[in-house]
Formats: C-alpha cells, structure tokens, sequence
C-alpha cells in the first residue's frame, strides 16, 4: 500500500516538472466567466428556447427508444399513470417523494384501481432519534428495498431533462431513492416542461451556480438516465431491459397546468 | 486460470490471456476461426458506420476532439496535482482513497476491504483496469464468489474466457455458443432468442445484486474539482453495482481523472460517440461519495483505488499519450489487423492498436515485440481516436526501440546502410535504378516482384513490389522537360529538377 505522498512523487518525478515553480503554474480550476452570470445567460437562452427544446426533447428520447407524453393537464397525466399500471397488471407501484407527484395526487387514483403505492421516504420521526435511529434507518432501507426488488413500476420526478440528448437527470436525496428508476421493470418519470434544459453542460452549469458547496448540490449520486436499459452484448443486436428498466416514460407537465 | 496465476513467477501472469509471444501463431489460428471472423465481419459492418454517422451528426467533431485532446494535455502535464485535488475533494465527502503502486498493491487493498467489511458476494460492474490486475482469479482464491455482470462480461466468465473487445467483451462468441452455454451453466431451457437469453441473464444477476455485499467498478472519469468518480453504462451494471451492495469500490487507472465539472460534457460527448456511435449512453452515473444521512439507498461506504501499475512510466516516455486513451474501442473497430485477429490474438488484456502500444508498456517490450510491428501504419486508429491519440508514431517509437536494443541481422543493416548512401548520390541512385531494372527482370511477373531469391525472400513472402519501371520517373521527367522547352538546359527548369 503506496502512502499519497510516495505515489505522487512517482508522478512529479515523471513529470520532470520538479523546477517549475508552484508561483509560476496557473491555476487548476478556473471558469471562463463568471458563474453567476453564466447560469443567468443559460436561463434567458433557455426561456425562449424552450417551445423548440420540448420537441427537441420528444425526438431525442424517441430515437433511443423512450415514450415521451405531453400533457396539458395535470389529470392527464395521472391518468396516463393509472392507464399504463392497468395495461401492465402491475400491483405494486414504488415512487419519489416529490412536490410534483404529491400534487398530482396520482396514488388515490392507482389505489382505486387496487394498485398499491408505496413512497420512498421514511415515517416521521424515522431520523429524529439520535442513536437508535441508525438501526430504525437500517431496517427502514431493508423494507424498501424489498418493496422495490418486486415493485412492477417505478414512479419518480426529475432534476432537470436535457433535450439535446433526452436524458433524465436524477440526484438522490431524502425521498428520492436511487431504486426507483433502476429495479423496476418500467420506469416512468414526471417533469414539468420548465425543468426541460438544452446541453449537458447547461446542468453542470447550473448545478455550479446553485450554491457554494457543490458537492452537496451534486448529492451522493446523480444519474442521467437516457432511454431503457440496453445491451448489444450479443452479436451487437440492441435489446432493452437487460439489468435496468426494460421501458421508460416520460411525461411532460406543460408548466401552464395549474396545479 | 488458477494455476497459471499461481505458477507464474511475476503478477504480469497472463491469466487466462494467450500472451504475446506467440503473436503470430495466435494470429495464424484466428484468421481460420469461421465463427470469429463471422464476428469481426459484424463488428466492422455495426460499429464503424455508426460512429462515422454519429460523428458527422456531431456537426464539430473535429472541434470537440480537440477540445477533449486539450483537456487530457493539461491534466497530464500537472497530473500529480489534479490527483492530489481529487483525493482532497473526495476525501470531504467521506470517499476512502487508496494509492496501489502496481497490480499487487491494487488487488491487496481491494482483498483487504473485503476481509474488513466480511464480505461474501462480489457483483463486479465491468471494467478493463480490474482485467488488468486479474482481480478475478485472486479473489475467487480467497473463497470470495464474484461475478460480473456486464452481460458480455458474465457471459465469458461463465466460459473461463477473457474479454476480445474493451466494449464488446463477447463478440467473438455466436449467438449459439451464448445460448448453449447458458443452457449448460444456468440449467435454463435452451433458447437461441437474443430477448430470451438477456432475460435469463437479467433474472440470475439481479439475485446476484441483491445479496452482493460488495460492488467493484472501473471508473471511465474521475473529477478533481468535486472528487466525483463517473461511471459509464448502458445496461445498468455500474448503476446497480454501485448502488445495492453495502460497500463500492472503484479502481482506476491514474489516468483517469479530468480537471473540471465542465470537462465531463466534452469529455463524455467524445467517448460515447466514438464508442458506440450514441450521443450519451443510456445510464451516466456520477457519484459524489457514499450515501448521506437522509439518503435511502446506496452504499454506506465508498473506496476509490488510483491504480499506477506502469502508468508514471508511461508518463516519462515519448509515449506519453497512451494515457490519454479512453478505452472506447474505436481504434479496435477500424484497424485492419483487428479486424481480422480480433482481440485475444493481442495475448493480454488490451487488443487493437492502442493495445498495440499499451501491451509492451506494461509488460516489457521484448516479450510483446511482434505487437507494435502488426501495424500497416495506416493511421485510421488515430483518425478515429476522440482524443487524437497519434498511436501510428507511438508504434512507430516502439519499433525504434526494439531496433536500438537488439542486434540487427548484419544482412539488413547493411543494405539499409547501402541504401541510405545511395540515396544521398543522386547519379548513383540513378544508375542503381537503371541497374534495378536490368537485374529484376527474371524475377519479374506482370509487372510486379512476387517472389524474391535470398535475402530479400522474407520481404516477399507475404506481400508484392510493384516492378522497378523499365524508364524511371526522372528518366521520362527529363523527357518532358526537353519536349515542353528545347533549351533544357536553361535556368528555368534546372529549378524545378527534384533532388539536385
């Protein structure tokens, strides 16, 4: 086991860069304009952009084998929700804690239907207890990973849909569990059109510009999630659901729904 | 695969790998191999069109892949410092970095972590820096059951073999050796149904996941500004590797890691297009330490392994480059010899060109010497390389020094010697010419030189001269000249004379 100092100087020595002094070296991290002021730029651009971005964004998602939906109202999305777990006889539906989803009010309508909805977050007073809740938090991740692994279709909202590629971008936080868009065979995501950006790197932008501590904006994890799970693994011929979901939806809230 | 790990004298074993001294045999056997050429045929036809569409939809490929060369120049020309940068980033959030000077170090650390956290089940996401280290067979040494879980990857571990691709582990294999293997393997009824049979392998490595207690991966970008790992899949195994077991660990190659947030986006955009020819591939996973407090799933502790294993060498050398290299296999999938051999001919872990000039770096020159000569220096690996890797010279440099090292027979170093002399006398260059043209002549067979007498007959046993022209080019250029000007010999033309 190379200690950091040891295994670095193997590296400066390869270098030979021991005679360049440190004061003459520019800086590592460095932004080509002021981050604040970029990420404004990118919201203006996007705002006027977002109409063309929103088709942008169904054609991508399309091409790779994404069900894009835009709906105008927020009962049309539901039932969109209610329809699809009907036409795959699922029973159990696991999903994220989200603003979105919970003013959607789309369990009462699953649950009517005899599916059952279950939200990835942990009953009040789960995290409160100091050191007994680490054994309540443990057997609260066993359960729902349990809900999860047998869950037929995973409900979740977005950080952000980057139409250049059509891809979801999820992080992870409390009520949103990584599970949600990987373990179930189908995976269907609820945006609305403002959360629609252009590039991947408007996101990394915007993330930079969200607040000091970028890691904690990063979160533990964000996955961007293009399309369903897909292998060309054998003979190179495209097949989807190989470990991930086998079908992913998207449905677009038009931001003018009330709600 | 055990016993030639612990028989062999140094950790650069083959394990399972052919190896490559035996180059040209292994060659020899695959250009007969009927359901290996059948394979290659596919990966030319799929891969190579694919990344050319997807490159000119691209619309500023040329831009970005100087722009993702611009990055890789600056991270290695201070990389002791972005190194030291990630470690700090990663480290805040709670990250345990691990520094492994060679293959040894990096597979003790990782045994280590296993033996700490009890660990029994190991699900590995794929990556081609733990092929390098033969993690495999090691840890299956210690009683640890691992398996992988790329498809392509779990297929060839479930036949004892080693990955002929760096992105399409499997393609040397048909679609009914895969069906019979996992017949024999899974118990599961035979099916020749590729859905079928991804199926089949969804529901055994899904069991494997959710009782693994430990994740490895490869990590395709490390981010010095935010101590971020990167992990690129389009199946889900680096997804699911990194989230269900209770421990992740991530090797990666010193190489790996890129300065900037920003960076990923040119970074990415370049990789994905050249390796499979999409835009992003289906699941890009960015993980910023373990799992938080208030998160509900993911691992509760997160190692990095920053592997060296030859790579500060490589930095030293005129060679440097190599390490820009992103492993995604475009150079594979257009080189004319690979395209023909395929990847286990190359005898280790990296095939195709790249392999070409990684194989010798790491394991020794003289052992691997016939890899940087399988190359016609064509040059497309470099034309299709997303960071402008300039591999034709790099072998180029290799075969330099292989020529430094030995004795070359005193045959060849005289001729060459004569040759250079000749050359440097143009009226003697022309009667050796004129000479040439005489002396070939039995040799002769519609106007090329297909079978030469000693010492030349190596040179054409396995390929053709075009015949020495019976009037040479300076002969009918004069010629011209003396048509087009009667008073040849005025200045004008004496100006445009080539070589005096």
């Amino acid at each position: 086991m190379s200690s950091q100092e040891a295994f670095l100087a193997r590296v400066r020595r390869a270098l030979h860069k021991d005679s360049v002094p440190p004061a003459a070296r520019p800086p590592l991290l460095w932004h080509d304009q002021g981050i604040a002021e970029a990420a404004a730029n990118v919201q203006t651009r996007l705002a006027a952009q977002r109409s063309a971005l929103v088709a942008q964004l169904q054609q991508e998602l399309s091409a790779v084998g994404g069900v894009v939906a835009h709906v105008q109202a927020a009962a049309e999305a539901v039932a969109y929700v209610t329809r699809l777990a009907q036409e795959k006889n699922a029973t159990l539906v696991v999903r994220w804690q989200s603003d979105l989803l919970d003013t959607l009010e789309v369990d009462a309508a699953l649950q009517q239907r005899g599916v059952a909805v279950h939200a990835t977050t942990l009953p009040p007073g789960a995290v409160a207890g100091p050191a007994a809740s680490a054994e309540a938090m443990a057997s609260q991740r066993q359960a729902l990973r349990d809900l999860l692994a047998r869950a037929d279709l995973g409900l979740s909202g977005v950080d952000y849909v980057i139409a250049e590629t059509g891809t979801l971008v999820l992080t992870a936080q409390a009520g949103q569990m990584r599970g949600v868009s990987l373990l179930p065979p189908v995976h269907v995501a609820v945006a609305r059109t403002s959360q629609v950006i252009a590039t991947l790197a408007d996101y990394l932008l915007l993330v930079q510009a969200a607040g000091a501590d970028l890691q904690q904006h990063l979160t533990s994890c964000v996955s961007f999630v293009t399309g369903p799970s897909r292998t060309g693994d054998i003979e190179l011929k495209l097949t989807v659901g190989v470990h991930g979901p086998g079908e992913l939806h998207l449905i677009l809230v038009d931001e003018s729904t009330p709600t | 695969m055990q016993t030639q790990t612990a028989s062999s004298p140094t950790p650069r074993s083959h394990a399972g790998h052919l190896g490559t001294e035996g180059f040209k045999e292994h060659a020899r056997q695959a250009l007969q191999d009927a359901p290996l050429q059948q394979a290659l045929e596919l990966l030319v036809t799929n891969f190579v069109p694919r990344r050319v569409a997807a490159m000119v939809a691209l619309g500023n490929a040329e831009a970005l892949r100087t722009e993702a060369r611009a990055i890789k120049e600056r991270t290695m020309a201070r990389l002791d410092e972005y190194l030291e940068l990630f470690a700090t980033q990663a480290q805040r959030v709670g990250v345990h970095v691990h520094w492994a000077h060679d293959a040894a170090e990096a597979r003790q650390i990782i045994t280590n972590i296993a033996q700490d956290i009890g660990a029994q089940v190991i699900v590995k996401g794929k990556s081609m820096a733990s092929e390098e280290i033969h993690l495999n067979p090691h840890l299956e040494q210690r009683g640890y059951e691992v398996i992988e879980t790329d498809l392509g990857e779990y297929i060839i571990q479930l036949a004892g073999e080693t990955p002929s691709h760096i992105i399409a582990p499997a393609i040397h294999k048909t679609r009914q050796q895969i069906a019979a293997l996992l017949h024999e393997k899974l118990g599961t009824p035979y099916t020749e149904v590729i859905p079928e049979m991804t199926q089949v392998a969804r529901q055994a490595l899904r069991e494997h996941f959710l009782r693994a207690d430990m994740g490895i991966t490869g990590a395709n970008f490390a981010i010095a500004e935010t101590g971020s790992i990167v992990l690129v899949t389009n199946e889900g195994n680096g997804r699911l590797s990194s989230t269900m077991p209770r421990v992740h660990v991530a090797l990666m190659g010193m190489e790996k890691v890129i300065p900037r947030l920003a960076d990923l986006a040119v970074m990415l955009k370049v990789l994905t297009n050249s390796a499979t020819g999409q835009k992003i591939s289906s699941y890009v996973t960015m993980l910023t330490g373990p799992r938080q407090t208030h998160d509900l799933d993911g691992p509760e502790a997160l190692h990095v392994v920053i592997m060296d294993n030859g790579r500060s060498a490589i930095l030293r050398s005129t060679n440097r480059e190599a390490l820009y290299c992103l492993r995604c296999g475009a150079c594979l999938n257009v080189c004319p010899i690979y395209q023909n051999i395929g990847g286990h001919a190359y005898g280790w872990v990296y095939p195709g060109p790249i392999g070409a000039v990684l194989t010798p770096m790491f394991t020794g020159l003289d052992t691997a010497q016939h890899l940087p000569r399988a190359s016609t220096l064509c040059g497309a690996c470099r034309e299709a390389c997303p960071v402008k890797i300039n591999i034709p010279h790099m072998l180029l440099n290799l075969r330099q020094q292989l020529v430094e090292r030995h004795d070359v027979p005193w045959v060849e170093r005289g001729l060459f010697m004569l040759w250079a002399w000749i050359m440097q006398h143009p009226r003697l260059y022309a009667s050796a010419v004129a000479l040439a043209a005489l002396v070939q002549k039995p040799f002769v067979n519609q106007g090329w030189l297909t079978k030469l007498p000693a010492p030349f007959s190596g040179w054409t046993q396995s390929r053709d001269f075009k015949a020495v022209a019976a009037r040479s080019f300076r002969q009918r250029w004069q010629e011209t000249l003396q048509y087009e000007r009667p008073d040849a010999h005025g200045a004008a033309a004496s100006e445009v004379r080539p070589h005096e």
